[in-house]
């Protein structure tokens, strides 16, 4: 049973597999949607500070933003695990590697987030 | 075929048990017409009677003439001199990749025969199960039950090209989870599942596609792994909600 566990540690799997893919599909409707809002639609673009305040004042943009923050982080992060895998990792090395991934993701999510919330907030003001 | 004669320079891979590898050349004449098998049966007749190789139908059924020419899967008994190299020019002949090197050109193919028997790959397979999902299928009358020999030959190529198989070796590997595909068009056994969506199975597959770039006979292992992905999802999303 223990072996069990230790290997699933060491492997990918289908539930990871398919976060992956919906995080990549995520990631390809978001940045489609973020390319065609700032040069397309945001008058003459967003080059100052000033802009992207303004950008941020609309509801809809931070939810987007947010969504892909989560989906890049998450893909990526378990791209760079797949790529790890490849390496023929020790089972020793799995159990650091699985929960330093999640903190990276987490911490660079929370801060993105945190960010994300500042600028809303002085848009708002 | 013309009476063209070409002179060209064949560098074979060779090894013996545990010597050591190296490289030996060969300068033969040869139409361009005919294939790279040929000039290395030439080779064998004419220039060194201990070269190793595997070859037996000469006409792409049997699978076991796969080499590396010039860095590349072919099976050598199609792939014409002309479409590999020029007059006065080189050939580099080499074994499969991934699979351990018995003699010269000769691989160890075992694991693969032996994950493809568990998997209960059958080389005999229904029309609508040995076609490919956009091959148009012929049934001259609907009731009828057609067979028909499936597509693969079982050369080994597909796992040859496969960059995780490079890098794993426990991997499952295209041509065995491909086979995984033909043998679940039925519901999903328990046994299959237990297979592919296991630690070596379908979700180490990178989606490199290499395998179907190299299959000689349009397989296309990389479809039908991404086929078996699907099943698989659908499956377990399935269990997930019938367990409430």
């Amino acid at each position: 049973m223990e072996t069990n566990r230790l290997q699933k540690n060491i492997t990918e799997n289908v539930w990871l597999w398919l976060v992956k893919i919906i995080a990549g599909l995520g990631i390809v409707i978001f940045l489609t949607i973020h390319f065609i809002v700032n040069h397309l639609v945001a008058p003459e673009g967003l080059l100052s500070y000033a802009d992207i305040l303004r950008y941020y004042s609309n509801p809809i943009v931070p939810i987007m933003e947010a969504g892909f923050l989560i989906f890049a982080v998450v893909h990526s992060l378990l791209g760079l695990r797949s790529i790890i895998l490849d390496l023929n990792p020790s089972t020793k090395v799995m159990r650091f590697v699985n929960p330093l991934l999640i903190a990276v993701g987490s911490a660079s999510i929370i801060y993105g987030l945190w960010l994300l919330l500042v600028l809303v907030q002085r848009a708002s003001l | 075929m013309n009476d063209t004669i070409w002179t060209i320079e064949l560098k074979i891979f060779r090894q013996r048990a545990d010597a050591q590898r190296y490289f030996q050349t060969f300068q033969i004449e040869i139409n361009p017409d005919e294939y790279v098998l040929d000039a290395i049966e030439k080779v064998w007749a004419f220039h060194d009677r201990s070269l190793t190789f595997r070859h037996a139908c000469h006409h792409s059924t049997c699978g076991a003439c796969g080499m590396l020419v010039n860095g590349i899967e072919k099976l050598t008994c199609i792939t014409s001199i002309r479409s590999v190299t020029q007059n006065n020019g080189k050939l580099l002949i080499e074994p499969l990749r991934n699979f351990p090197v018995l003699s010269d050109l000769v691989v160890d193919t075992s694991s693969m025969f032996k994950a493809l028997e568990e998997i209960g790959f059958n080389q005999v397979a229904s029309l609508p199960s040995a076609c490919l999902p956009y091959e148009r299928k012929t049934l001259e009358h609907e009731r009828s039950e057609y067979q028909r020999l499936v597509d693969c030959i079982e050369c080994g190529m597909c796992i040859s090209a496969c960059p995780v198989s490079l890098t794993d070796s426990n991997y499952l590997g295209p041509a065995v989870l491909a086979a995984a595909h033909d043998a679940s068009s039925q519901p999903l056994s328990n046994k299959i599942l237990e297979i592919v969506d296991s630690r070596d199975g379908l979700w180490r597959c990178h989606n490199a596609f290499e395998c179907s770039a190299v299959c000689p006979s349009n397989v296309e292992p990389g479809l039908r792994i991404m086929k078996m992905r699907q099943t698989v999802i659908a499956h377990r999303i399935k269990k997930l909600f019938s367990r409430g």
